[in-house]
C-alpha cells in the first residue's frame, strides 16, 4: 500500500537563512513561493520530525539538500524528495539576490491524524503554525553558509491518501505540468492515459470524456468528485451522471486521482470506465491578479488568495471570464468563485469548509454536415441553427472532518449542491417533427431540443479506518458509507426552428432517488511483505420514485388536436401523469493483488465489480434493473525510482472489461441510449520523468470496443489515443540583479481514427500546445497558444441521418457530421504576485 | 534502461493483438448511379395495352417528373436506438434528384446525380413525385393516346400537376391525415434486392397501370379537346372528371406501376 501522507509545509518560515557571519545592511530572507507535499512513508506510524537543510542559489533554486536530522524508516527520503522541488524567491541583500541555505523541518503526523474526507483521494489536510514574525537573517552573497540559527517550531500535519488500488490507479500531482495550456480543469484529465476529451455543446457545455474504450459522455461512465463531494448528476435529463466540471478553477487543482476502472471499494455510482477525484490547494500564497486576452476576443480576469498564514488548503480564488469564440454562435460568459478554509480542532481533529459557485451563459454551433461544408453550404465554424447553446449555474457547499483516536481514524462529510441546467442543441436539423393525423398541417417546424432542469443534491459520506498487527506485520481495515438523496426536476421541449417557440413536450418528469452504499476495504498482508491483497466489497441500493407529468404524449391515439400531455387514454379518463418506484441492491467486490516493489517494479492484478444507475427515464414500476454492471480485469507492472534528482514512474497495463448494459449515443434523443452488452480489450501505457527543472509526462491507450450481440465495434470511441505534455523551467537572465525565470511548456495530442457507424472512421486528430512565461520578482508574463499549427480538424465526428435542409430534398440516408475543433489561439497573460497581502 | 522493457514489450504485444484501427462497426455508405426508364412494350412510337375494364389505349406520349427517390429497410445496426417520429436506419439509399422519364422508352435515364446509400437489404421503396422548386404548377405527367372500346374511340392528351387541388377534404377530428406532401409521393413500392458498392439503382416505370382505375375514357369529354381533337384532362384536381382522377390515382399505385431494381456491376 502505497500510503502517501505528507507534510504540507509551512511555506516560509522554515525556511530562511541563517545568520550570516557578515552582516549586510539589509537582508531579505528567501521565500518559497512553491513547495511539493511530501509522502508519509507506506506503513508507519511515527509522529516525527526531520530537518532537511537545502542550498539555494541566486534564483531561489534548490541546489543542494541534505537530511541534517535523520529519522529513518523513509521518512528521510520522502522529505528529500520533496524538499528538491522548492522554488524560493531569493534572498536578497541590498536589493541583490544572493544563495543561502535553509533549514525546513517536515513534521510527519500519522495518516489521518488530521484525517482526511473518505473520497478525497490524494487530498491533504495540512496544518501549520508560522513564527510570530520572521527572524532578520542574512544570507552570503552567493555563498551558503548560515547553519547557526535554528527555524522556529513548525508542525505540519499529514494525512495518508488512499492505497493504490491497482495498476491503473494513477495518483497525479499537477506540478509544473500546470504551465501546459489548458482551456478548464477538465482538460487536466489528459494526464491519464486514454482521455480525450470531445464537446458537442459549447465551451458551457460538460467535456464529452471518452477514456478506455468507454464514450462516457459528459460523466456517466466516470465517477467526478471534489475534495470528496460528488459531481454528476443522479437524474440529469440530459444523462444520468452528467459531469460538468467548468466551476472549478484549474489553477486550484492541487491534484487528481483518476482511477481507471471500479477497483476501489470507495468508487461508487458511475465508475464504470473509472472515477476521477480532483483535490484543491493552492501554493501560490498571499494575492494573485491575473489577466488574460486572447484571440477571439477572449478576456479572463482571475484573483487567487492564498492567506499567507494558512495552509496551502485555505484560499480562495474567483473568475470572470468572456469569449466572442472561433466560430459562429460560440460565445461565452461564465463567473466562478471557490473559496475553502482549513483548520484544526485540537491535536487530533482538523476540518475543512468548501463553497462554490458558478454561472454560465454560452451558445453552441452544433454540428455540421460533412456534405454541406465540403459543397460551401456552410463553412467549417459555421452554425446551422444560432439558437443552440444553454445556460448552467452551481452552488455548493461540503463541511468535513477528521479525527484520531488510537489507531482507528474516523472521518466524515456532508455536502449540498444546487445545480440548474438549460440546453439547446439540434442534432437532426428538420427530421424528427412528424406529421401526426391529429395535428394542424405542419411543415417540419425544427428538431431543436430544448431542455431544462433544476437539481438538488444532499448527502453525508463517511469512514473509519482501523491498523492492526497480525503475522507480525501492519494490517488495516476501513469501513464507510456513503449516501445522498438527488431531486431533480426536467423538461425537455422541441423548438420551432430559430424562434425558440416550444411546439412540443417530450419529457416532464420529477423524480427522487436516493443512494445508500457501504464498504469495507481491507489491506492484507499475509505474512509476506512483498504480497499485499488490498479490496474489499462495496453493497448499494439504488431507489428511484419517478413522476411523469406527461405520459400520454401527443402522437397517442385519441389524445386531442395539437395537445402534448393527455388526460385521455384508450380506456378514457385518466390524469396526464404516471407514478414508477422500484430499487434495487448490489454488492459489488474488488480486489488488487500487489506482488513487490521489486527495484522500485511491482506486479499488479485487480478485478472489480462496478454500477452505473440507469436514467429515470428507463424506470417502470418494480422493475429491478436501475443499473447497469461492469465487470473489469487488469494486471500489469508498475514502477517508481529516482535516479539523481529525477523520478520516473511508469506501467504498463493489460485490461478487459464488459458492461451488460452499455449505452451508446442517438441523434434523435441527443445522448446516449441503451444499447446491449460491450466488451473492451487494451493495453495502456505511461510514463512520468520529473526532475527540479523539468517534467515530462508520455502516456498511450489502445483498446478495442465491441458490441457482444453482433461482434461489432462500438462507435466513435477512439482505440488509439496519445498524449505528451512537456515543462521546463530555468533563469533566463537578470534585471537589477533579480533573475528572470523562464517556462516552456508543450501539450502534443494523438487521436486515431474512431469507428463511426456505417463502418466508417474519422479522421485523426493532431494537436500541439505552447506556452511559454517569463517571471521576474512578483510580475510574470506568459503567452500560450492552442493547436499551435492550425490544423483544421474535427473535434467530434458523427455519421448519422439528418436533414438540415442543405439539399432540394430530405436527406434520409446517414451522413458524416462533426463538430469543428478550434482553430489556432493565443492568450497572453499578465499576472501580478502580492505575497504579503493577508499574511 | 531496463524499466523500459515492459512498455516496449507490451507495446508491441498490443500491436500484435490487433488492437487499434481494425474491425468495423457494420454497414457501408457509399455512391451508387441511378437510372429511371419505361417499359419495353412499346413499338412504333406507340404502347398498346388493355384496361381491366376493357379499353384498348394506343399510349403515343407519356412523360412523369420523378425524384427524389428512396429505398427503405430497417435493420439493427451499430447505433442507438431512435426516439422520434424518424426510424434511424429505416432508409438505406437516396436519390435526391430528379428525372423525367419517357415511360414508353426501355432506355435508362440518369438521374441529375448519383445516389447514396448504405449496404442493406432494401424492402420497399418511395417515390416522390414533387414540383420544379415552389412552382405548385409543375407538370409532373404529360400523356397522349387513344382510348378504344366496343367502338368508341377517345383520342385524350393532357398534363397534370399536384398541387392543393388533389387534397381532400380535412376532418376536424384528422386534420393533419393528407398533407400537400402526402400526395406527392407513392409509398410502399415493394424492392426485394440487397444494396451494394458498385450497383446501379433503376426505376421502371410501367405507364399501363396508371388507366387500371380508368372505368370510362368518354367522361374526358367534359373537359373539351385540345389542339388535333384530343379531350383533354382534368384541370380541377378532385372536382374533375373521373377519368382524370382515375389516372391520378393511378400514378400512386403502388402495385405494378414502380418498380426499382438493383442491377449488380
Amino acid at each position: 500500500m502505497r500510503l502517501r501522507a505528507t507534510t504540507a509545509l509551512a511555506f516560509a518560515l522554515l525556511a530562511w537563512p541563517v545568520a550570516s557571519r557578515a552582516q549586510p545592511a539589509h537582508v531579505t530572507a528567501p521565500d518559497p513561493i512553491s513547495h511539493v507535499d511530501a509522502v508519509y512513508p507506506q506503513g508507519e506510524e511515527l509522529d516525527t520530525t526531520v530537518i532537511v537543510t537545502v542550498t539555494l542559489d541566486k534564483a531561489g533554486k534548490v541546489t543542494e539538500a541534505v537530511v541534517t536530522e535523520p529519522v529513518g524508516h523513509g521518512f528521510d527520503e520522502a522529505a528529500l524528495s520533496a524538499a528538491r522541488q522548492w522554488v524560493f524567491r531569493p534572498a536578497l541583500r541590498d536589493g541583490v539576490a544572493v544563495g543561502a541555505r535553509v533549514h525546513i523541518p517536515f513534521h510527519f503526523s500519522p495518516p489521518a491524524v488530521a484525517g482526511a474526507p473518505p473520497h478525497a483521494h490524494g487530498d491533504v489536510h495540512a496544518t501549520e503554525k508560522r513564527p510570530k514574525k520572521k527572524p532578520a537573517t542574512g544570507a552570503e552573497g552567493g555563498i551558503p553558509g548560515m547553519e547557526d540559527a535554528a527555524p522556529d517550531e513548525v508542525t505540519v500535519s499529514g494525512v495518508s491518501r488512499q492505497a493504490s488500488h491497482g495498476p491503473s490507479d494513477l495518483e497525479i500531482q499537477i506540478g509544473q505540468l500546470r504551465a501546459v495550456p489548458r482551456k478548464n480543469a477538465q482538460e487536466l484529465l489528459k494526464l491519464a492515459p486514454g482521455v480525450f476529451l470531445s464537446n458537442e455543446g459549447g465551451e458551457g457545455h460538460a467535456e464529452q470524456v471518452f477514456l478506455r474504450g468507454f464514450d462516457a459522455r459528459e460523466g456517466q461512465d466516470i465517477e467526478f468528485s471534489l475534495n470528496g463531494m460528488p459531481i454528476n448528476d443522479v437524474g440529469n435529463p440530459h444523462g444520468s451522471g452528467y459531469a460538468d466540471t467548468h466551476f472549478i478553477l484549474p489553477e486550484l487543482v492541487e491534484s487528481l486521482r483518476v482511477t481507471e476502472g471500479p477497483y476501489d471499494p470507495r468508487q461508487g455510482n458511475f465508475a464504470v470506465a473509472g472515477s476521477a477525484a480532483y483535490a484543491l490547494g493552492l501554493a501560490e500564497r498571499g494575492l494573485t491578479a491575473q489577466y488574460g486576452y486572447g484571440t477571439f476576443g477572449t478576456h479572463r480576469a482571475l484573483l487567487l488568495w492564498g492567506p499567507p498564514k494558512e495552509s496551502s488548503h485555505t484560499f480562495g480564488g474567483v473568475e470572470i471570464y468572456k469569449s466572442d469564440g472561433f466560430g459562429q454562435n460560440r460565445r461565452t460568459e461564465r463567473g466562478t468563485a471557490m473559496a475553502q478554509y482549513e483548520g484544526k480542532l485540537g491535536q487530533k481533529t482538523s476540518f475543512r469548509l468548501l463553497g462554490t459557485a458558478y454561472a454560465t451563459h454560452y451558445g453552441s454551433a452544433g454540428v455540421v454536415r460533412a456534405d454541406d461544408q465540403k459543397a460551401g453550404r456552410i463553412g467549417f465554424y459555421d452554425t446551422y441553427d444560432a439558437t443552440q447553446g444553454g445556460d448552467a449555474s452551481r452552488a455548493s457547499v461540503a463541511f468535513d472532518v477528521a479525527s484520531r483516536t488510537g489507531q482507528t481514524t474516523l472521518a466524515q462529510q456532508v455536502f449540498f449542491t444546487h445545480r440548474t441546467m438549460r440546453l439547446r442543441e439540434n442534432f437532426t436539423g428538420f427530421l424528427l417533427d412528424s406529421q401526426r393525423i391529429f395535428q394542424s398541417p405542419h411543415d417540419q417546424r425544427g428538431d431543436l431540443i430544448d431542455l431544462d432542469t433544476t437539481m438538488n443534491t444532499i448527502g453525508a459520506r463517511g469512514s473509519a479506518r482501523t491498523k492492526a498487527d497480525v503475522f507480525g506485520v501492519g494490517q488495516e481495515l476501513e469501513l464507510g458509507y456513503v449516501a445522498r438523496v438527488d431531486g431533480v426536476t426536467g423538461m425537455q421541449q422541441r423548438d420551432r426552428f430559430g424562434t425558440l417557440v416550444p411546439y412540443t413536450k417530450e419529457l416532464d418528469s420529477s423524480a427522487t432517488m436516493s443512494n445508500i452504499g457501504m464498504f469495507a476495504d481491507a489491506s492484507v498482508k499475509p505474512g509476506l511483505d512483498w504480497i499485499t491483497v488490498r479490496g474489499g466489497v462495496r453493497g448499494d441500493i439504488f431507489s428511484y420514485d419517478v413522476d411523469d407529468h406527461c405520459t400520454v404524449p401527443a402522437d397517442a391515439r385519441g389524445s386531442q388536436i395539437d395537445q402534448p400531455c393527455q388526460s385521455i387514454d384508450r380506456s378514457g379518463y385518466r390524469e396526464p401523469n404516471t407514478r414508477s418506484s422500484t430499487s434495487s441492491i448490489l454488492a459489488q467486490p474488488r480486489a488488487t493483488l500487489l506482488v513487490g516493489p521489486f527495484s522500485g517494479l511491482t506486479l499488479a492484478a485487480s478485478y472489480g465489480l462496478g454500477a452505473r444507475t440507469v436514467d429515470p427515464v428507463y424506470i417502470t414500476q418494480d422493475t429491478k434493473t436501475p443499473f447497469a454492471r461492469v465487470d473489469a480485469l487488469e494486471g500489469g507492472i508498475v514502477y517508481a525510482g529516482s535516479l539523481r534528482d529525477m523520478r520516473l514512474g511508469a506501467r504498463s497495463v493489460f485490461f478487459g472489461t464488459h458492461v451488460d448494459k452499455d449505452l451508446v449515443f442517438s441523434e434523435t434523443s441527443g445522448r446516449n441510449v441503451l444499447a446491449g452488452g460491450t466488451t473492451r480489450t487494451g493495453w495502456m501505457g505511461e510514463g512520468r520523468l520529473t526532475s527540479s527543472w523539468f517534467d515530462q509526462a508520455i502516456n498511450v491507450t489502445a483498446v478495442k470496443a465491441k458490441l457482444d450481440a453482433t461482434g461489432l465495434l462500438l462507435p466513435y470511441v477512439p482505440d488509439l489515443v496519445l498524449r505528451s505534455e512537456s515543462a521546463v523551467s530555468g533563469d533566463l537572465f537578470a534585471i537589477k540583479g533579480r533573475d528572470v525565470r523562464g517556462t516552456l511548456s508543450a501539450g502534443l495530442g494523438y487521436v486515431g481514427r474512431r469507428a463511426l457507424p456505417y463502418g466508417e472512421r474519422s479522421d485523426t486528430i493532431f494537436t500541439v500546445d505552447l506556452g511559454a512565461s517569463a517571471r521576474w520578482t512578483n510580475y510574470q508574463i506568459g503567452l500560450s497558444s492552442q493547436n499551435l499549427l492550425d490544423r483544421r480538424y474535427r473535434l467530434g465526428e458523427l455519421n448519422y441521418v439528418s436533414d438540415f435542409h442543405g439539399q432540394a430534398y430530405p436527406t434520409l440516408v446517414a451522413a458524416r457530421h462533426f463538430t469543428a475543433g478550434a482553430p489556432r489561439t493565443f492568450m497572453l497573460t499578465l499576472t501580478v504576485f502580492f505575497p504579503e497581502v493577508g499574511g | 534502461m531496463s524499466h523500459t522493457r515492459p512498455l516496449g514489450s507490451a507495446l508491441g504485444l498490443a500491436l500484435a493483438l490487433g488492437l487499434g484501427c481494425s474491425g468495423s462497426t457494420g454497414s457501408q455508405v457509399f455512391s451508387f448511379h441511378a437510372a429511371a426508364r419505361g417499359t419495353d412494350g412499346a413499338k412504333g412510337g406507340a404502347y398498346v395495352f388493355s384496361t381491366p375494364s376493357g379499353w384498348s389505349v394506343s399510349l403515343t406520349r407519356a412523360t412523369l417528373r420523378v425524384g427524389p427517390v428512396y429505398v427503405n429497410h430497417a435493420v439493427p445496426i451499430s447505433q442507438g436506438r431512435a426516439t422520434g417520429g424518424y426510424s434511424s436506419g429505416r432508409t438505406i439509399a437516396q436519390v435526391l434528384a430528379q428525372v423525367t422519364v419517357d415511360a414508353l422508352s426501355p432506355s435508362p435515364v440518369p438521374f441529375a446525380s448519383d445516389g447514396e446509400g448504405v449496404a442493406d437489404l432494401a424492402q420497399t421503396g418511395e417515390v416522390w413525385l414533387l414540383p420544379d422548386g415552389g412552382d405548385d404548377s409543375t407538370t409532373i405527367l404529360d400523356v397522349a393516346g387513344t382510348a378504344t372500346r366496343a367502338g368508341v374511340v377517345v383520342p385524350f392528351a393532357g398534363t397534370l400537376a399536384i398541387d392543393a387541388s388533389w387534397l381532400a377534404p380535412a376532418s376536424a377530428a384528422t386534420p393533419g391525415e393528407s398533407p400537400l406532401l402526402a400526395i406527392r409521393q407513392v409509398t410502399d413500392i415493394p424492392a426485394t434486392f440487397t444494396t451494394q458498392p458498385g450497383g446501379t439503382l433503376v426505376l421502371r416505370v410501367e405507364p399501363a397501370r396508371w388507366f387500371d382505375a380508368v372505368s370510362d375514357f368518354a367522361s374526358l369529354s367534359a373537359n373539351g379537346a385540345g389542339d388535333g381533337g384530343a379531350f383533354r384532362l382534368g384541370a380541377s384536381g378532385l372536382a374533375s372528371d373521373a377519368t382524370t382522377v382515375a389516372i391520378f390515382r393511378g400514378l400512386h399505385a403502388h402495385q405494378g406501376v414502380y418498380r426499382l431494381e438493383w442491377q449488380s456491376p
